[in-house]
């Protein structure tokens, strides 16, 4: 069986944060930080003349599982649902990756999952 | 097209509700949120974004996700409170009351003051971004005074921006990301704009003004270009194609410089401006009075940017801009915006698809100053600022802060006595305005009630009653501004703390003790019924619908449908968007746009900047914060734990100064401590502080105010430069010395755990 999957679009990552409140509010986690996602920052510098590297990055940990309880009633993962732009995709593997195509600037994870 | 879809349905162990999150805790937007009530203990426990909703489509921030935290929170006021005024500051003087006793003890103290000292002596404090601007207007105008208060220097929150649009097109206008169609993109009549030009604002973190930034990604994805202008490299500049990093507030030298290139090259819609604009020869006349290369050098801009994005405005078919707060926070800001919308005009983007559009309340709900006329005439003409600065009757009534402030400080002609505070807590925001001056204003009022959610350093330091305000999820409600109608009601099984009570059932108790003429309504769903009239539903009518969109056409002006006449052409005095203003020029003010220095800046007092010559920005938002919220709200307060001052980080080494650092921000008038953020985003020889913060952990017995004191910009910025309009105020353009604090100053009431 295909690996399940996020693919984010880091060119629209505005590191709202929205993803990571969601996962503990999902999950019953504290604040800490101990969560299934976390955005880190890549930048800002000064690339040359009006190219600047500034990119959020949404990283999904170990303890991500998935959403496995939201996924199985046909639900998207908390933090795909509620994302701010949008950046954030949830699949399989094989549906996902013919995607990355598409457009420049993303990835895909594929959390630890049995 | 409406989906007929539930309000309420039942989900494993929840109740859940589709409904609206608005407000408090405060917000700009007033998101669809789909919330999951836990049946057997009747808490709210988890909140999505409603993917159905019109208006945000299933995206939400931070703060929705985590507001079960907030409706939680252990910090809830649940009870009214009162406290003797002689033991204002007093954390332990604190008494619970019944609503009856609360209500009563409002009612008979602002009449006692009202007919010993007049009742014009008494004030509503309105803030922002919850529902309280016509309950807290109403409410003021039912007590037989005027004065509804914002301390805010130069009201400079998006009212120069509502006015410099009613002076020039007649209405307030936003871009068209299509959310006027309940149906969105997929609208047949909607186009992206091709050119989408963010001014002034970070709106991917401020949401603010009903204009959800999302959409402006939303159209970048969907092959807008996006043009930013901004002091700040900002996440959304970075990403531009085009980014302007201008000097702070001088927008007016960027637009002016803008709409000369658009003027000498010919790059405008002469048919458009022909048949729909008025005073175009005028304008070709004032930009003249302009070099365009010396506008740029005082825009600190390379004249090349300013040519390439005024030709990509020209030419985009259409284009829209998203103005924000920056163009408020500066004096000459409406001589800037008036420059964009001339701009905007005679290059026909004016109330087409994808181009500038009008976004008036839905269904002509009286958002703001409504019952203003119910007034006597002489009591009208009290509103402060009425005959020095005549546009403060077009659109929002609210005093002129900066004149109202001396008003209070000498009681001439008459000082203030009782004050009803709503949605707002102005130790810590909207003031604006040195703090040092509003506090003690604040201190000669007899009696002050302040309704608000939690104890806030306003009501420690300053309430004699504090009355609790309902969360969004607790009450019966609506917004209705700018795109559609949205009715909230108590989420269904969920148990209710305390005894909160709405921002509008707490004004329609005290109203109609006041005045029952003016608050002849039995509950808050005939007030909203009033309000929604002219949509032909009630307020349960739009709740069962769960929102209604008016939708909007096109071209409006061609087809007579935005005069009240029904005449064709835009709602102004001649018909035509006013480029040239016969009412600016019938009242003596600046008929044109144009552009002015700030009251402080290396050209104005070279002098002052010599000795603090740190250009400091300040009110930038964070999204996981609104206002002067949610600092006690863990989840959101670990974002950034601590108020940071962002330094240029070649400047900051050359200081020896180090991320994390406390550092002093000191003006003219105060100082304040932020932590040190090395960072490329602004320029050397810039800083942008933090707006809103105190420390709620803080012990009150030490600190009523809780140390927003130490840290809050208010105490830096400066009463009394209102721009010549009485609008605008140049609180984004602080003139700064910045120093390390020594080690016991460090010792803030900041979060040193972190």
């Amino acid at each position: 069986m295909s690996k399940q999957a996020l693919l984010i679009d880091y060119e629209f990552c505005s590191n709202c944060h929205t993803c990571e409140v969601a996962c503990k509010m999902e999950h019953g986690y504290p604040e800490g930080d101990a969560n299934g996602i976390k955005v880190y920052e890549v930048g800002p510098w000064q690339i040359e003349g009006d190219k600047w590297q500034l990119v959020y990055m949404p990283v999904p940990t170990d303890m991500c599982d998935l959403c496995a309880d939201r996924t199985a009633k046909g639900k998207l993962p908390a933090c795909v649902h509620s994302c701010y732009t949008g950046c954030m995709e949830y699949g399989t593997v094989e549906e996902l990756a013919p995607k990355l195509e598409a457009k420049t600037r993303q990835t895909i994870f594929v959390p630890l999952q049995d | 097209m409406h989906k007929d879809l539930p309000t309420t349905w039942e989900e494993d162990d929840y109740i859940v509700t589709r409904t609206t999150a608005w407000s408090a805790p405060g917000c700009h937007s007033g998101c669809g949120i789909v919330c999951y009530v836990n049946k057997e203990t009747g808490k709210l426990e988890k909140v999505e974004g409603d993917r159905e909703h019109p208006y945000n489509q299933g995206h939400i921030c931070p703060r929705c996700a985590a507001l079960p935290d907030v409706v939680n929170s252990e910090e809830r006021l649940l009870y009214p409170m009162k406290r003797d005024p002689e033991k204002r500051g007093d954390p332990d003087a604190w008494e619970r009351i019944s609503w009856d006793e609360a209500l009563d003890l409002v009612y008979n103290t602002m009449t006692e003051l009202g007919e010993k000292y007049g009742k014009y002596t008494l004030q509503t404090f309105c803030g922002t971004g919850r529902d309280i601007l016509w309950q807290s207007q109403r409410l003021a105008y039912s007590m037989g005074t005027p004065h509804v208060e914002s301390y805010s220097s130069g009201l400079a929150c998006w009212m120069p921006r509502l006015m410099s649009y009613n002076v020039s097109t007649g209405g307030y206008m936003m871009p068209d990301c299509s959310e006027c169609h309940e149906d969105r993109y997929d609208n047949p009549e909607y186009k992206d704009p091709e050119v989408l030009v963010v001014w002034g604002n970070n709106c991917v973190s401020s949401n603010s003004d009903g204009f959800f930034g999302q959409w402006v990604i939303e159209c970048v994805k969907r092959g807008s270009k996006m043009i930013v202008i901004d002091p700040r490299l900002t996440w959304m500049a970075a990403r531009a194609d085009l980014w302007i990093q201008p000097r702070p507030a001088v927008d007016s030298a960027v637009a002016m410089a803008m709409l000369k290139v658009i003027i000498e090259e010919d790059l405008y819609d002469h048919d458009f401006v022909d048949r729909w604009t008025y005073g175009f020869d005028e304008l070709v006349e004032r930009s003249r009075e302009y070099d365009f290369d010396e506008l740029c050098e005082r825009a600190w801009v390379e004249p090349e940017k300013i040519k390439e994005a005024a030709r990509m405005i020209a030419a985009g078919r259409y284009t829209a801009v998203q103005l924000g707060l920056a163009l408020d926070m500066q004096r000459n800001g409406i001589g800037a915006v008036r420059s964009i919308i001339a701009m905007l005009a005679i290059c026909g983007d004016i109330d087409q698809p994808g181009g500038q559009i009008f976004t008036p309340e839905p269904y002509d709900f009286h958002y703001f100053s409504w019952g203003f006329d119910e007034l006597p005439e002489d009591v009208q003409k009290m509103v402060v600022g009425y005959e020095e600065y005549p546009f403060i009757r077009m659109g929002m009534v609210l005093d002129q802060p900066d004149l109202a402030v001396v008003q209070a400080e000498k009681e001439e002609p008459y000082g203030f006595t009782g004050a009803i505070m709503m949605g707002t807590n102005p130790l810590c925001c909207m003031s604006n305005a040195d703090l040092n001056r509003v506090y003690p204003v604040l201190q000669k009022l007899k009696f002050i009630c302040v309704c608000d959610w939690r104890i806030t350093p306003t009501i420690q330091a300053l309430a004699d009653v504090a009355l609790p305000v309902a969360m969004c999820v607790e009450k019966k409600g609506m917004i209705a501004k700018r795109t559609g109608a949205c009715a909230m009601s108590p989420l269904a099984g969920l148990k209710i703390e305390g005894e909160p009570k709405s921002d509008a059932e707490i004004v329609l108790e005290l109203g109609r003790r006041f005045n029952p003429e003016m608050f002849p309504w039995n509950n808050v769903e005939e007030i909203y019924d009033e309000l929604v009239k002219d949509s032909g539903w009630k307020w349960q009518d739009i709740r069962d619908m769960n929102w209604a969109w008016p939708g909007q056409e096109y071209r409006r002006y061609e087809k007579g449908l935005l005069r009240r006449d029904g005449g064709l052409g835009f709602n102004t005095s001649t018909g035509r968007i006013e480029l040239y203003s016969p009412f600016a020029a019938s009242i003596g003010e600046n008929v044109l746009p144009y552009y002015d220095e700030p009251y402080y800046g290396p050209y104005t007092t070279p002098e002052l900047y010599e000795e603090y010559p740190v250009i400091t920005m300040t009110g930038s938002r964070m999204i996981q914060f609104f206002h002067s919220e949610h600092r006690d709200v863990k989840k959101l307060r670990e974002i950034q734990p601590d108020p940071l001052v962002e330094i240029n980080d070649k400047w900051a080494k050359e200081q020896g100064f180090q991320d994390g650092d406390w550092l002093w921000v000191e003006d003219k008038i105060g100082r304040i401590k932020h932590r040190a953020k090395l960072t490329p985003i602004v320029k050397y020889g810039m800083a942008n502080v933090n707006s809103g913060w105190w420390f709620p952990e803080t012990d009150p017995h030490e600190d009523p105010m809780y140390g927003c004191w130490d840290v809050n910009p208010n105490v830096l910025s400066e009463l009394g430069q209102q721009g010549p309009t009485g609008f605008g105020a140049d609180v984004k353009a602080l003139l700064c010395k910045i120093y390390k604090c020594d080690e016991e100053d460090a010792n803030v009431k900041a979060s040193t755990a972190h």
